[in-house]
């Protein structure tokens, strides 16, 4: 049963600004006191993608729920936990093995390859983790951030791509896909003085397959959906911050190019 | 209550767009329960700062539309009367002011007004809020004639409304301000674009100068939460000279800096999807097709 004040703190959420969902989170812990509630609602506002560093070989990685243990979080590179944690608090950690590890690397691999095609100075990381005993689920993420050119104040790409992959009735893959894009673009410029521009949007697919039981056919599957919904974000957020921002500002105040105050614009 | 807790919705009342107060204070009303915390002083303020914020529509009862701007406060009257006392004897009780109740003036339309933030209500205290020196009076008029067909001329029906308030009787500053708020919630969108303009200029002289800026806020909310804010400062005045009506002079100014802003727009739209965009993500790799995800080198 859908919780009422979990899905008004949600709805409550997506009034506030985009550009700072920690105060907006830590706001609406206010008015959402019962624990239980609060829980859920942290757990499905999603969040900017951040960094932390696996201290044996170096590298970042990002963080997120799914490869996260108390105040720990896995490293795909090396499977260990960072900040190294005490032995003794580990006892019910996670750490994916046999053939959900095999395909996480895999996977991690697959997509660096991905977003480096498509991103100018990506990280991206993806994490496995069971689900059911039929099926099993993945997070992909990639963050994205421009460096400050000219005019550029600001400039994020985050994604977050949750799959679930389940053995339906009819004995076939059902492959679920919630994928979530953050945007954020901060310009300064002399004619039109200062731009922000926050945003997250979020596409939802299904697809179904036949059973298999390869880690490699499941992995190029997932890509094939990822890249199809990052594509959908990718254009619904061009078209909604340039497109629709433009109809908004355009038909407020009829600028001359557009004709008169009769002119209806779509 | 917390202090943390009135921090909290004052957050949210302070970063509502223009148009979803509304709904802002009925989803907080559902999570607590009840809406006692609209009671608060602190939260009366922000209810307050949020209709100046926005220079938001009021309409008065008899259909003409006001303005709420910060520069439109006046101290709050006596709104109740006290008691009277059945055979005049024994002390009166003290008068009651409603918390609720603000009192502002919008100069363009001459009225004084109140406004209660939780209710919504409107009322008129004074239909003759005139400037006492005749040529303020009649120049400020002017700007108002100018202003309102400016408006009628280049903003969208039923969405804008315009003020104007002056200081000094011979040398004159005089606020313009402009407020248009094309909302479309049924569709998810909203946006306001606010312009405040200073003019300063000596009555009879062939000259005036602005500055000023235009605040601009977007929201799109169908399948997430999309927020565009343009902030454009004129802070170096723009020399104007007066051809024939110095008032018409004057709003002519305003609509070229307002048509050359919107103007410049336009690259500023080409510049985010042409550049900024593909460097946060392009369209397709450069080799023009999808990512080869069966035929990963190390698959």
């Amino acid at each position: 049963m859908e919780d009422s004040a979990v899905v008004n703190a949600l709805n409550l959420n997506r009034k506030l600004p985009p550009s700072n969902i920690p105060k907006n989170i830590l706001a609406l812990s206010e008015i959402v006191e019962n624990e239980d509630e609060q829980d859920e609602m942290i757990q499905r506002i999603d969040q900017p993608l951040e960094r932390i560093q696996d201290s044996s070989n170096g590298a970042d990685f990002l963080k997120c729920e799914y490869n996260r243990d108390g105040d720990c979080w896995r490293s795909p590179y090396t499977n260990e936990y960072f900040p190294q944690p005490h032995e003794e608090d580990m006892s019910e950690a996670f750490y994916p093995s046999g053939l959900l590890r095999d395909m996480e690397e895999q996977a991690n691999d697959m997509i660096k390859e991905y977003s480096n095609l498509y991103f100018t100075n990506p990280l991206s990381n993806a994490y496995f983790f069971e689900t059911t005993e039929e099926g099993f689920g993945a997070c992909y993420l990639i963050l994205n951030e421009l460096s400050s050119e000219k005019g550029v104040k600001d400039g994020q790409w985050h994604s977050l791509h949750s799959f679930t992959v389940e053995e339906n009735v009819t004995g076939k893959h059902t492959y679920t896909l919630v994928s979530t894009v953050f945007l954020k673009l901060e310009l300064a410029g002399g004619l039109y003085g200062e731009l922000k521009i926050n945003g997250t949007s979020t596409k939802r697919t299904e697809q179904t397959h036949p059973k298999s039981s390869k880690g490699s056919e499941h992995l190029v599957r997932m890509g094939k959906m990822l890249e199809k919904n990052e594509k959908f974000l990718r254009d619904e957020l061009d078209s909604v911050y340039v497109g629709k921002s433009k109809q908004i500002i355009n038909t407020g105040r009829m600028h001359d190019l557009y004709g008169t105050n009769k002119t209806i614009l779509s | 209550m917390s202090d943390s807790k009135t921090k909290a919705l004052q957050y949210f009342i302070q970063e509502a767009t223009v148009g979803e107060l509304e709904y802002i204070i009925d989803d907080i009303g559902t999570i607590v329960g009840n809406k006692d915390f609209l009671q608060q002083p602190e939260i009366i303020q922000a209810l307050r700062e949020y209709q100046e914020r926005h220079l938001n529509h009021q309409t008065l009862p008899d259909g003409t539309k006001v303005v709420v701007t910060e520069k439109g406060r006046r101290e709050t009257e006596v709104t109740k009367e006290p008691e009277p006392e059945a055979e005049g004897e024994g002390e009166q009780p003290p008068a009651e002011t409603d918390p609720f109740e603000f009192t502002y003036v919008d100069e363009a339309r001459n009225i004084k007004f109140t406004l209660n933030v939780n209710s919504g209500e409107v009322k008129v205290v004074n239909d003759a809020e005139k400037h006492h020196d005749e040529a303020v009076q009649g120049f400020k008029e002017q700007l108002v004639e100018s202003l309102d067909k400016y408006i009628a001329g280049h903003y969208k029906e039923l969405t804008t409304l315009g003020t104007v308030s002056v200081e000094g009787t011979d040398q004159i500053t005089a606020h313009i301000e402009i407020s248009c708020h094309n909302l479309n919630h049924k569709n998810f969108w909203g946006g306001e674009w606010l312009s405040r303009w200073t003019v300063t200029h000596t009555l009879g002289s062939s000259d005036f100068e602005i500055t000023g800026r235009i605040n601009i806020h977007n929201h799109y909310f169908e399948q997430g939460n999309i927020q565009f804010e343009l902030n454009k400062s004129f802070d170096s005045p723009t020399a104007g000279t007066v051809s024939g009506d110095a008032a018409e002079s004057i709003i002519a100014a305003i609509n070229k800096l307002e048509e050359n802003y919107q103007v410049s727009l336009e690259e500023m739209y080409e510049e985010i999807s042409d550049n900024h965009m593909k460097n946060l993500r392009r369209k397709l790799p450069f080799t023009g097709k999808n990512f080869e995800w069966g035929v990963s080198k190390l698959m």
